[in-house]
């Protein structure tokens, strides 16, 4: 009896052995099918990119090696041949900006000298700018018009061009995650495209909505690429990360003023070393009565406004 | 041995354990990102300036071209002394319409200047300050100054004019715009303008079907 029976459970596929072939099909299945993402992620993404580290813990040979492997990327994607850089903060100096609102006149000629030198997406029309036009009487941004048409400027309105504050204590880097946005020494709030996930909390969390997310691959035609570029800067940001104004880094560590100041064509814009007590930037802050946007939330900016009496 | 004294070995184990993972954590999400520090570019505060600040757009002592023609078969340009050493300067002349030949048409709307509030009547080829002082076309600006103090005052320390070049003069130059770029002497208000580059909304527009609620 007990024989028979042995020989039954050895030959036949028992209802377990069927119910294990299926549980593993399903599993196989289902494990095929998460990750399915990443056979779409490995075409834009070399191995290299992925395993690169934290702009702050590569050795000066592995940037290297990052910054060759993107200027070639660059050229595989958009056909042009850009340079990159990865300028240095200087000692002894800390930059700041000033604006006065009295002589800018709204023609928004700094947002497409961004928009231009920090090769921003062209279908969207990006750039780190906002110029709002305020009605003369209140400084609520939330009252401000971005949408505003010519002619400019309008006898009862004034014009409020806002981008990155360059806090010193920024809430956007505060929120970070991955800590893939900081402070540099020299004030700016830079962010290591490669290193950041798009999770937008910093685009949420910044007053000045100063941040923006690059919904998809920047879409610039290879003749209007600016080739001069800066690693934590205006390099052609991957899609799904977030990017923001660095007072044009790959300028101004190296001496020159930022696009947006050199496009104003009234000299709305100041800018300089904070440090340094002859610079055209301390007149401003000794000399005229200057304030900053939100002053309340304590985010400290190096972005000051001012009227002329 | 008792179970108890396994448990407590056990226990201070597993505590270790813990303990030593903690730290493995924290050095590697945690802690300061250990900066590779690079050699750092000199510093440029204190150092010397040594490049200049050069102003652009600063007039010469116009000319005025004639119907003749020079040997070398070129318009002929004359200085404004030409004819202006032979006619005597009207004071009160405040509109161009009241001007000859080429002059007219010339917009003047500057306050309550006349002509002469500006132009030499005794040298036609340069301005005159205030106080009679007689000042070359190229500088214009410190006879601007005698009415806009405080524009020249802004602008002397950088912020009223448009600028390009170098913020730190000690790595390159910059050149900065004479007022006259922007502020047209004879009307000097900077005029509206159509502004560029309006900005486009990422948000699809209202005509997009919405689900019903």
């Amino acid at each position: 009896m007990s024989e028979e029976n042995t020989s039954t459970t050895t030959n036949a596929i028992s209802r377990r052995t069927v119910l294990k072939g299926v549980g593993a099909t399903l599993g196989a299945a289902a494990f095929a099918k998460a990750i399915a993402p990443l056979t779409t992620w490995a075409k834009d993404q070399s191995v290299d990119e992925f395993l690169q580290n934290h702009y702050r813990e590569l050795t000066p040979e592995q940037m290297k090696e990052v910054i060759k492997r993107i200027e070639e990327d660059t050229k595989k994607d958009y056909g042009a041949d850009v340079t990159i850089k990865d300028p240095k903060p200087q000692a002894g100096v800390k930059f700041a900006y000033a604006l006065n609102l009295s002589i800018c006149v709204g023609c928004r000629k700094c947002a497409k000298a961004c928009h231009v030198e920090n090769n921003h997406d062209r279908p969207s029309g990006n750039s780190y700018i906002r110029v709002l036009e305020m009605k003369k009487g209140s400084l609520d941004m939330a009252h401000g018009r971005a949408d505003y048409s010519g002619p400019v400027p309008k006898s009862d309105s004034f014009y409020m061009p806002v981008q990155c504050q360059q806090c010193d204590s920024p809430p956007c880097v505060d929120v970070c995650p991955v800590e893939a946005t900081w402070k540099e020494k020299d004030g700016i709030v830079a962010v290591d495209y490669n290193w950041c996930i798009g999770c937008r909390y910093c685009e949420a969390a910044c007053p000045y909505h100063a941040r923006r997310f690059n919904w998809s691959k920047p879409v610039v035609p290879k003749e209007e690429i600016n080739p001069v570029q800066g690693y934590l800067s205006n390099r052609i940001r991957p899609q799904g990360v977030m990017e923001k104004c660095t007072f044009c880094m790959h300028r101004t560590r190296e001496g020159k003023l930022p696009a947006c100041l050199e496009a104003c064509p009234t000299g709305a814009r100041v800018f300089g070393n904070i440090l340094d007590p002859d610079s055209e930037i301390r007149w401003v802050l000794e000399n005229k009565r200057v304030f900053v946007l939100k002053e309340e939330l304590g985010t400290k900016p190096s972005f000051y406004y001012f009227f002329d009496e | 041995m008792k179970t108890s004294t396994l448990i407590g070995i056990a226990a201070t184990a597993l505590g270790i354990v813990a303990l030593v993972a903690a730290i493995w954590i924290y050095q590697h999400s945690f802690a300061e990102f250990v900066r590779h520090e690079h050699e750092e570019i000199k510093t440029s505060l204190g150092s010397e300036a040594i490049y200049g600040v050069e102003t652009m757009g600063l007039p010469v002592a116009p000319t005025v071209l004639t119907d003749a023609f020079t040997y070398s078969g070129a318009p002929a340009e004359v200085a404004c002394a030409t004819c202006h050493t032979t006619r005597t300067p009207v004071v009160a002349t405040r509109q161009a319409d009241d001007l000859d030949e080429f002059h007219q048409g010339l917009v003047m709307e500057h306050g309550e200047l006349s002509c002469l509030s500006c132009h030499n009547p005794n040298n036609y080829d340069t301005l005159k300050l205030a106080d009679g002082t007689s000042v070359g076309f190229e500088n214009v600006m410190q006879l601007c100054a005698q009415c806009h103090g405080p524009q020249s005052r802004d602008y002397r320390n950088g912020s009223h004019g448009g600028m390009n070049g170098y913020w730190d003069l000690s790595r390159g130059p910059r050149q900065r715009n004479a007022c006259i770029v922007c502020h047209d002497a004879h009307a000097p208000a900077y005029p509206q303008l159509m502004p560029v580059f309006p900005p486009k909304d990422i948000i699809p527009p209202e005509s997009t079907p919405h689900a019903e609620h």
